[in-house]
């Protein structure tokens, strides 16, 4: 080139069109959901990978269409089936969290209200690990439509142009390209992730849990969590016809993994502080809201991880739909044809002695079990600033 | 940069400076707004100091103790925000006391600003400043190029410059050096520093949170972090060159392809060349002499040997003590103070010199001056003493030598081996650069005249392309590694 005018131009121009060429391969394949008034439907069930992020799922809160959201973490996201025939208001949008947590959980529902005119159901699911002292805002929540103090120039020009979407649009195009089944349904329901454990391997989890501390070694209870808890409920209560709180069950090792980590004792002041809270909302509220803790030492809790019959859990925390399909059922007031005896959690004493009477009985018949609780409780580790107080 | 452009075409110097000034002190308040009357307020001093030592004659007792008076007021600043907070904590663990106290945020670039006005408080005072106007001076420290991360720019580099009538321009000349510098620049932080750092960081945390980390993954993210810290470094620097010659200013050379270095020596003269410099002139050299004339009139084995082992060891010292405030740090200086004084040793003895008249030394020498810097890398880089030494000692296989990895993201080895190559064997920016950058110190290697820049159409759609790139991972940035030292 002659001259560095020339160079500079050359150089301007390439960077323009090459800046443009990649804004508007991800404005077409809108990996988000950002843009999707404008981005072609056949692209649609491929970008279920969106979901993967709060992003994603913020912007299935924006698109306006919820009539019923599920809160909670990922129990919900790979639980709880929106298109199932149970629900009396549709659509459904599932609207859990890969490890959501309580706060979280809060601005989820104030964008839902805010962009969801016709929303009539709120499904709250309570996890205890969502409400821990330490919890935070995870780190893709500040760059989702959920933050409500999120840059929206900063958004935009990140959905143009930033590499994370460039990746998420590479991923839809070859999974177009691949016709690869979708990881999610279009309501935002997480299908076909999981590899089905053994017990020996759930056994294992545990075991390492407790030496390295896994999710609960640091866990920290003192209730300050609940603050979050009222503001959900109450807002829920102001602005749906119906709301209900539901502690989903987990296999009955995950509540020996509590016990294991010395937080037995938090997890049932944790219920009574909810039952506190919810009775103190349910006194100004006017719809009648539910209260469930769905956790026991019998029926589908129980089963064997090693049984060709388990249709109800994944692992130890999350269950499958046939699980989430039982649990609608009961929330929704349908017949229930149930093994489990799952209960309302209106009173906390009474459910937990049934509890702990149910789990002598099967620390009875399997031995191997008991043992093995014993064994790791004496080798568990906490780290961190664990408090159960 | 259009102001500058306008005044550059129709206005004079002295407000061209002005104006660079005033964007400089934004740039500066844009985080910290509050820091900004202690950077005014410390230029202002040293100038004072500066102008007093050039308006009259004063006696050599008098002149010593204003030039430890402006010694002392930087030292006290940088010591001030940079050293209270570990201070603190370090009297509180010995005191077991656990009072609560306000922590001080670290000025932005205060290590950087400190060191070059002592260095140019010293010059003024052995009379090697002769010009000095306020403006300029002002420009000097605060130029932004420069502010944050360095380069400590000698007066000698950069005042000159800005004394010299009408030496700050912005012409098409400017601008396209200037662009290719900032685009290599910008690709190398934002597109591969940050990106290491993703796989770098979990690992980092999991050895300091106390929880064990295996052979495998603490070595791929030592290496991985040798990566990025050069990346990250040498990156911004190339931004600060590229944005100096946007204004005609020429910045000078912080790196010089470091990891090429067959020795420790060697390697502090290619790495952070101008802290490298710094250090030399106003700590090595006087600590040197001083004890020579003290200790060394009658001793040779104090003249050759004691007082440059001596001397080397304290300027370590204090370049790691300089780089943060923590124990690690401290220990990193000592470590390299060490193996500087080793090397010095061996480079005089019988065998080094045998070694060293080997032809294939040097391959063995650079893998060995790689490694040690890997190593002691991690020391830098662990949040506490005790983790990085726990981390050393994963490495060389103490914890077992397991191969499996709990981190879930590691960098790919292709990329790792990629990147060790590029390193090892391509051109630095400025060798790249050689044809365009007149005045610009770049080292000849005629091996690499077919690589180097020219002004063609596959560069500028090249450079076109690696901005593209820097502009998507805009929106995953981490802070510059050096930011806060």
């Amino acid at each position: 080139m002659k001259s560095p005018r020339t160079f500079l131009l050359v150089f301007f121009l390439c960077f323009a069109v090459l800046l443009s060429i990649h804004g508007l391969i991800n404005f077409l394949t809108d990996p988000f959901g950002i843009f999707q008034k404008y981005s072609p439907d056949f692209l649609e069930p491929f970008k279920s990978d969106r979901f993967l992020t709060r992003v994603g799922k913020a912007e299935l809160s924006r698109s306006g269409k919820c009539r019923t959201i599920l809160l909670g973490a990922s129990t919900v996201e790979v639980g709880l089936d929106p298109d199932s025939e149970t629900w009396k208001h549709k659509p459904v949008c599932n609207l859990g969290l890969t490890a959501g947590n309580i706060l979280e959980l809060e601005q989820v529902l104030k964008l839902s209200i805010s962009e969801n005119p016709d929303l009539k159901e709120v499904v709250l699911a309570a996890d205890f690990y969502a409400f821990s002292d330490l919890e935070d805002f995870k780190h893709d929540f500040a760059g989702s439509a959920f933050n409500p103090d999120l840059n929206w120039f900063k958004y935009y020009f990140e959905a143009l142009f930033a590499e994370r979407t460039a990746r998420y649009s590479y991923l839809t195009l070859s999974q177009y390209f691949a016709n690869a089944p979708p990881l999610y349904t279009p309501l935002g329901f997480r299908i076909g992730h999981h590899n089905p454990n053994t017990l020996k391997k759930v056994l294992e989890s545990i075991e390492l849990d407790s030496k390295n501390g896994g999710i609960l070694g640091s866990f920290t209870y003192t209730g300050k969590r609940i603050e979050e808890f009222k503001r959900i409920l109450s807002l829920s209560c102001k602005a749906t016809e119906r709301s209900s709180v539901v502690i989903l069950p987990s296999h009955a090792l995950n509540l020996e993994y509590y016990r294991i980590m010395g937080l037995w004792e938090t997890y049932w002041k944790w219920q009574k502080d909810l039952v506190n809270a919810w009775s103190q909302i349910s006194e100004d509220c006017k719809q009648n809201v539910s209260i469930w803790n769905l956790n026991t030492y019998d029926g589908e809790n129980l089963i064997s991880f090693d049984d060709p019959q388990n249709q109800f859990y994944w692992e130890r925390v999350h269950f499958k739909k046939t699980m989430g399909d039982r649990i609608l059922q009961i929330l929704n007031g349908k017949a229930l044809g149930r093994t489990s005896n799952f209960s309302s959690l209106q009173d906390v004493e009474n459910l937990r002695s049934k509890l702990e009477k149910d789990r002598a009985t099967w620390l009875e018949k399997d031995r191997s079990i008991r043992d093995f609780i014993q064994e790791v409780t004496k080798s568990r580790t906490r780290v961190g600033l664990a408090q159960t107080n | 940069m259009a102001g500058c452009y306008f005044l550059t075409s129709y206005g004079s110097q002295a407000l061209v400076v002005s104006w660079l000034i005033l964007a400089s002190l934004v740039f500066y308040a844009w985080d910290f707004p509050q820091y900004l009357f202690l950077l005014g307020s410390s230029i202002l001093v040293n100038f004072t100091i500066a102008q007093l030592f050039l308006s009259r004659e004063w006696t050599k007792r008098l002149k010593l103790s204003l030039l430890w008076l402006g010694i002392g007021f930087n030292v006290f600043l940088l010591g001030y925000f940079k050293y209270t907070n570990f201070f603190l904590d370090v009297f509180q663990d010995l005191a077991e006391t656990q009072f609560t106290f306000e922590r001080i945020v670290l000025p932005l670039g205060i290590s950087f600003i400190t060191f070059q006005q002592i260095g140019f408080l010293m010059d003024a005072y052995i009379g090697q400043v002769k010009d000095l106007r306020f403006i300029n001076y002002a420009l000097f420290i605060c130029f932004f190029p420069q502010l944050i991360a360095g380069p400590i720019c000698h007066h000698k580099t950069l005042l000159s410059q800005i004394n010299e009538p009408n030496s700050i321009s912005i012409n098409s000349r400017s601008m396209l050096i200037g662009s290719v510098f900032l685009c290599i620049g910008l690709f190398k932080k934002l597109f591969i520093a940050d990106a290491i750092a993703l796989f770098v960081n979990p690992v980092f945390d999991l050895a300091e949170s106390g929880k064990g980390i295996t052979f495998v993954e603490g070595w791929l993210a030592a290496v991985s972090y040798t990566l990025q810290v050069y990346f990250d470094f040498s990156g911004y620097s190339d931004m600060a060159i590229g944005l100096g010659a946007m204004f005609s200013l020429r910045i000078p050379v912080n790196f010089r392809s470091p990891y090429k270095s067959a020795s420790i020596t060697e390697f502090w003269q290619r790495w952070h060349i101008t802290l490298g410099d710094f250090l030399t002139k106003y700590i090595y050299t006087p600590i040197h002499i001083g004890l020579h004339r003290r200790f060394g009139k009658n001793s040779v084995l104090v003249r050759q040997s004691l007082a440059p082992s001596i001397a080397i060891l304290l300027t370590l010292m204090i370049s790691g003590f300089w780089h943060g405030a923590g124990f690690q740090f401290i220990v990193f200086g000592i470590i390299h103070g060490v193996a500087l004084i080793v090397h010095r040793f061996w480079q005089r003895s019988t065998i080094g010199r045998r070694f060293a008249s080997w032809p294939h030394w040097i391959l063995v020498a650079r893998t060995m001056t790689f490694l040690f810097i890997i190593v002691t890398l991690v020391i830098f880089r662990a949040g506490t003493l005790q983790a990085g030494f726990s981390y050393v000692q994963t490495l060389f296989g103490l914890h077992g030598f397991e191969l499996e990895s709990s981190v879930g993201r590691k960098l790919p080895i292709v990329v790792l081996s990629g990147l060790l190559l590029w390193i090892h064997l391509l051109p630095n920016s400025q060798e790249l650069m050689q044809r365009v950058t007149v005045g610009v110190p770049t080292e000849n290697n005629a091996d690499w005249k077919w690589y180097h820049f020219t002004p063609t159409f596959r560069w500028a759609v090249a450079c076109a392309f690696l901005l593209v790139l820097s502009v998507a991972c805009l929106s995953r940035t981490q802070e510059f590694i050096y930011y806060h030292f």
